[in-house]
């Protein structure tokens, strides 16, 4: 089982990310492509010290780059969702 | 805006003010600033302006703080004009800033205003004019000094004299009782103090061609101290002598000297240009003296910034050294102050009896000018503009019509010399 640190490999800030935490008080972080929920879960409570009610991840390929001719891809990555029991903040997402 | 202004000191043209601005107001420009931020800041993860304004307040708090206390400081700073109804002479200075977070912003302004000049008295003083005579001698002395620009330098033999102008190649050894080393040449003006005494009688005991090798004393006030009273060996070789041949003092002379016809017409047009120097100097000490004058009867202050600000113009005028600036500025403080005092006296009497120059009179000048030039005014007037010298114009035509009614105004006696 990957540590803690490497299941959650960092919050996700962006314009989608901000609304969702603002209209429905969801969290998104990229975790480990291997993480299932439970590990997840586990992660984020002991990591931020929170109750979470609920997870939900989905997997994304990496994109396809190219340098010139030769074409590489960027690796593929999973974004999991997670609900916070009431009362419960992370920091980061505070802005 | 909703701000406290206590006057602490109010002393001549100098105000101390202290200004506090209210919690809700600092807030409400926070809230401003923070809301402008947001919609033009860049973050990674957020279109431009679109990141959330919570966000944006958090990362650039010092910055929004520091652009909220900008405004704040300058709009209170409006405010106090506009409800103190000050007159400011020079830009503020701030002092004392507390601006705490959850705390009301308060500042120390430090202002000068504008004195208000009264001239109670500007009429019935007494000046004497004194125009200085132009005497024959004045003029014959004038046109000796021509003679002599307009000499000429040609070969002499025999030993030079006095006035002479020779060539020569100079040495010295390097250390006493060393080897004499290549002479090096120098043109000298015998009797000009350009060499030391020892050097030019050396000289003058020579012929051209001839070499001499003798020991000199060195003088007890040669700018070099170590040479000081020092006595070398020299050796000296008169290589060429010039003498001065002044022109014949006649009518060719003075075609050679401009478009006169004879040497009468040249003394004529030096008298006229002495006599005219002569009334011009003159006019300039009866308005300084009537100036002097009137800013003696009527004190009034003058802001310090001011001639602070002469001072630095004067500084960019001659350049004078950054090392030097300290000394220069205390030596010519009086005299900068005599100058905005001039300047103040000038302005309010131009503003209080309407003299200051019209777009009319500037353009009379103009005129003048391209008639004198024989040029189009059009262009005059562009060259001027391009130059920058169009509001020196006008200043000087308002000064001119401000002594014309100062003098019509006041008791000028000629008094022959």
């Amino acid at each position: 089982m990957p540590t803690l640190h490497r299941t959650i490999v960092r919050p996700l800030i962006t314009e989608a990310s901000s609304v969702a935490y603002q209209d429905r008080g969801e969290y998104h972080f990229e975790v480990h492509p291997g993480a299932n929920k439970t590990e997840i879960r586990q992660a984020i409570q002991t990591l931020f010290g929170v109750k979470v009610t609920g997870v939900w991840t989905s997997n994304h390929r990496g994109k396809d780059k190219r340098v010139g001719q030769s074409v590489g891809r960027k690796p593929h990555w999973k974004r999991a969702i997670v609900k916070l029991a009431d009362g419960d903040k992370i920091e980061i997402f505070e802005g | 805006m909703d701000i406290q202004i206590t006057t602490k000191k109010s002393d001549g043209v100098e105000r101390l003010l202290e200004v506090s601005v209210p919690l809700a107001t600092v807030q409400h420009e926070e809230e401003k600033t923070a809301r402008r931020y947001a919609s033009s800041v860049r973050l990674p993860g957020f279109r431009p302006g679109k990141a959330p304004a919570a966000m944006v307040r958090k990362r650039f708090k010092d910055a929004i703080r520091q652009q909220v206390l900008e405004n704040l400081v300058q709009e209170a700073f409006k405010e106090v004009i506009e409800r103190e109804k000050l007159d400011v002479a020079a830009q503020p200075h701030v002092h004392d800033v507390k601006f705490d977070e959850g705390q009301p912003l308060t500042f120390e302004l430090h202002l000068e205003v504008k004195p208000t000049v009264v001239l109670a008295r500007t009429e019935g003083f007494r000046i004497t004019r004194s125009v200085k005579d132009v005497t024959d001698e004045t003029v014959a002395e004038q046109i000796e000094a021509l003679r002599d620009q307009k000499a000429t330098w040609s070969p002499a033999d025999g030993q030079p004299r006095e006035a002479d102008m020779v060539q020569v190649l100079l040495a010295t050894p390097d250390a006493p009782g060393g080897d004499m080393p290549e002479g090096k040449p120098y043109n000298i003006v015998l009797g000009g103090g350009q060499a030391i005494a020892g050097v030019e009688e050396l000289i003058m005991e020579l012929s051209p061609g001839e070499t001499k090798e003798r020991v000199v004393k060195w003088p007890d006030d040669f700018p070099d101290e170590a040479q000081r009273g020092a006595s070398k060996n020299v050796r000296v070789t008169l290589q060429e002598v010039k003498r001065k041949a002044l022109p014949e003092l006649d009518d060719a002379f003075a075609r050679s000297v401009g478009d006169f016809d004879s040497l009468e017409a040249l003394r004529a047009a030096v008298r006229a240009d002495l006599e005219e120097h002569a009334t011009r100097d003159a006019d300039a000490l009866v308005r300084q003296s009537l100036i002097d004058q009137i800013t003696e009867a009527n004190p009034f202050d003058v802001p310090p910034s001011w001639v602070h600000r002469m001072i630095d113009a004067y500084v960019q005028a001659y350049q004078i050294p950054e090392d030097q600036r300290q000394a220069f500025a205390a030596e010519f403080a009086s005299v900068a102050e005599k100058q905005v005092r001039r300047d103040m006296l000038i302005d309010t009497l131009a503003q209080r009896e309407t003299l200051a120059a019209t777009e009319q009179d500037v353009d009379d000048r103009v005129q003048r000018v391209a008639e004198q030039r024989k040029t189009d005014p059009g262009q005059v007037y562009a060259s001027l503009q391009k130059a920058g010298r169009l509001p020196e114009i006008e200043r000087s035509i308002t000064e001119e019509k401000v002594f014309a009614w100062l003098l019509q105004r006041n008791d000028v006696t000629n008094q022959p010399t």
